[in-house]
């Protein structure tokens, strides 16, 4: 397999709970940085430790267990069409340990109340709007109680308003969790929710404050 | 290591009512597989099964067959009485019954044309077959040229058969080999067994006519049928029979001569491999349904299913998954298949005069492909599943 040097120096670390933004131009490393750190892409230099566990060197079955510990939110919301709203939260906690067919529509429950669409649990993906598809992604990555959060341009395809009350809902779950939460975004109206912004160039991190 | 079967199974189900009848023509395409394999299955059963007729009906625990011999298809050749007299001495056997089969025409009263038929006879005092109507005919068969005709006997023997149900007795010519003159017989009667899908009917005789209409020697057997006494061991007689016999004949259990008569029509004769290829392109007509449903499927989820990788579903999964969706399509195009293969049976089995039954055999060797066609498409599948990839999923 041919390698290549996407991400050139870069080194950070991220406590408890914080909220941290990265941004970079289309190309810089940044992807490559959040699929990594999401124990999605096995890389070949450098580490990566999550609680302690480096992630280098690490086999598949390994990355998989971490990846219990972590919520994706994507651009798309990827929601099953064919599963009501509830049936989709839960597509996150049937893997768990703790699994449970009460408890999981409990905690799916009280995880929608969270993102404010208690209620709505009935519905299909089809029947709500872009805002509220994106909150029920982010109350199925969140319904597992992760360790930490990773979103790729979680608000791209939304207008400002729906874009404002998905991340709020993030932040504010994620703060009542001590989830650390890392996004990737160009969306400028949504910076004010991070603790950090991280941004990437050519690979190479600069801090912005 | 989870892999969430209860998740998978209601996924599938879910998904499947979610396409719904978008998947209607494909689903449909699964029961036409299903159907043709059930109609292979089906002209196999009833072609063989109607060749097996007689066989099957022979009283004998024992068969007594000439060195060479074959298959019933064809006139078998004859081998010499004595054989029979010496297997008859032989500790453990009840009887031994002469029979005497061979396949030559009668003439058309009609048309003058020949009609093939099969010709059997038996010492009427020792009859080999057990039907109703034959067993009251016997008395009336000792008579000079008399014969019974098989009621299932097909095309031009059809107004012979209408003409003896009113009561009416019928003469026809034979061609007899060793004749100068066409032979006459009478026919007086019917009994039923049925014939096979070579030869359109056939008629009993007694051992004397037989030999009256044909001139062949009665000395010369077509067939041996041995009884054994009761609590003698099968095999054991068999083996004692054929040690006396030496290689002058051969001896089989009826379920060993009923089995190498089935074996001859499927793996001698070209219809074993014509429906085994029909057989074959119906699974694969299925695979390619199956193939495309599951298909549909992956394609309108291939996202979803990325984000579950992405949570740590394993394609131990997936693969569940699939596997239960392809069984869920199979399953239900199993039914309505069966239904339609039932009025395909009645509609054929009326037209041929053959017997197509819709056996436990035959729905569980069309079941059996069903789960074939089910199971190597998701091997296909599997490896479309392969590409969901989380990383995808990252702008």
């Amino acid at each position: 397999m041919l390698t290549r040097a996407v991400l050139k120096g870069v080194s950070f670390s991220v406590s408890e709970g914080e909220v941290i933004i990265i941004t970079g131009p289309s190309g810089s490393g940044k992807t490559t940085l959040l699929t990594i750190i999401g124990a999605l892409r096995p890389f070949r230099e450098g580490s990566v430790r999550f609680q302690g566990q480096d992630l280098g060197g690490m086999s598949e079955a390994g990355l998989l267990d971490i990846r219990q510990r972590i919520g994706f939110v994507f651009q798309r919301h990827n929601l099953l069409k064919s599963l009501p709203v509830i049936e989709n939260v839960e597509s996150g906690l049937h893997l768990l340990p703790e699994t449970d067919t009460e408890m999981n529509r409990m905690r799916a429950e009280a995880m929608l109340e969270a993102v404010g669409l208690g209620g709505r649990g009935a519905d299909y993906p089809e029947n709500l709007s872009g805002g509220q598809q994106q909150r029920v992604a982010v109350a199925r990555a969140l319904v597992r109680m992760p360790d930490m959060i990773v979103a790729d341009e979680p608000t791209a395809a939304l207008d400002a308003e729906s874009g404002r009350r998905v991340m709020e809902v993030v932040r504010n779950v994620a703060s009542q969790l001590g989830c650390t939460v890392l996004i990737s975004t160009h969306d400028e109206r949504i910076f004010h929710v991070a603790d950090r912004r991280l941004h990437i160039e050519d690979g190479v991190l600069q801090v912005v404050h | 290591m989870r892999i969430a079967t209860a998740f998978s199974t209601r996924l599938a189900i879910r998904q499947l009512r979610h396409i719904g009848l978008r998947l209607f023509g494909t689903f449909s395409g699964i029961c036409v597989a299903i159907v043709l394999v059930f109609a292979q299955a089906g002209f196999m059963n009833a072609l063989v099964g109607s060749a097996l007729n007689l066989p099957r009906a022979l009283q004998a625990d024992l068969f007594i067959t000439g060195p060479q011999f074959e298959t019933m298809a064809y006139s078998p050749p004859w081998f010499a009485r004595t054989l029979l007299d010496k297997a008859h001495a032989v500790p453990g056997v009840a009887d031994a019954r002469p029979f005497y089969a061979i396949i030559s025409q009668a003439r058309n009263p009609d048309d003058g044309t020949a009609m093939s038929a099969r010709f059997i006879a038996f010492e009427p005092n020792r009859p080999v077959l057990d039907l109703p109507e034959m067993t009251q005919a016997l008395p009336l068969l000792k008579l000079p040229d008399t014969a019974l005709l098989d009621s299932r006997s097909r095309r031009k023997f059809i107004p012979i058969i209408e003409s003896l149900e009113n009561g009416e007795e019928q003469r026809l010519y034979l061609q007899s080999p060793a004749a100068t003159l066409a032979p006459e017989m009478r026919v007086i009667g019917l009994y039923g067994l049925g014939p096979d899908f070579t030869i359109d009917g056939s008629f009993i005789f007694s051992d004397l006519n037989y030999y009256r209409l044909f001139q062949v020697p009665l000395d010369r057997l077509s067939l041996g049928l041995l009884t054994i006494e009761p609590g003698a061991d099968l095999k054991s007689v068999r083996d004692a029979v054929a040690a006396a016999l030496g290689d002058r004949a051969k001896v089989f259990t009826h379920a060993e001569f009923v089995a190498g008569e089935r074996d001859y029509f499927i793996f001698q004769t070209p219809i074993g491999i014509i429906l085994g290829f029909g057989l074959a392109v119906g699974v694969f007509i299925g695979i390619v349904f199956v193939m495309q449903a599951l298909y549909s499927i992956i394609d309108m989820n291939i996202s979803e299913y990325a984000v579950l990788r992405a949570m740590g579903y394993r394609d131990l999964f997936f693969i569940a998954l699939v596997l239960q969706i392809a069984l869920l399509i199979g399953v239900g195009a199993f039914i309505p298949s069966l239904g339609i293969t039932s009025l395909i049976y009645s509609l054929v089995g009326d037209a041929t005069k053959l017997r197509f039954t819709l056996s436990l055999d035959i729905v569980g060797l069309v079941f059996l492909a069903m789960i074939i066609m089910g199971s190597v498409a998701v091997l296909f599948a599997a490896r479309k599943l392969r590409r969901n990839n989380p990383l995808d999923l990252f702008g």
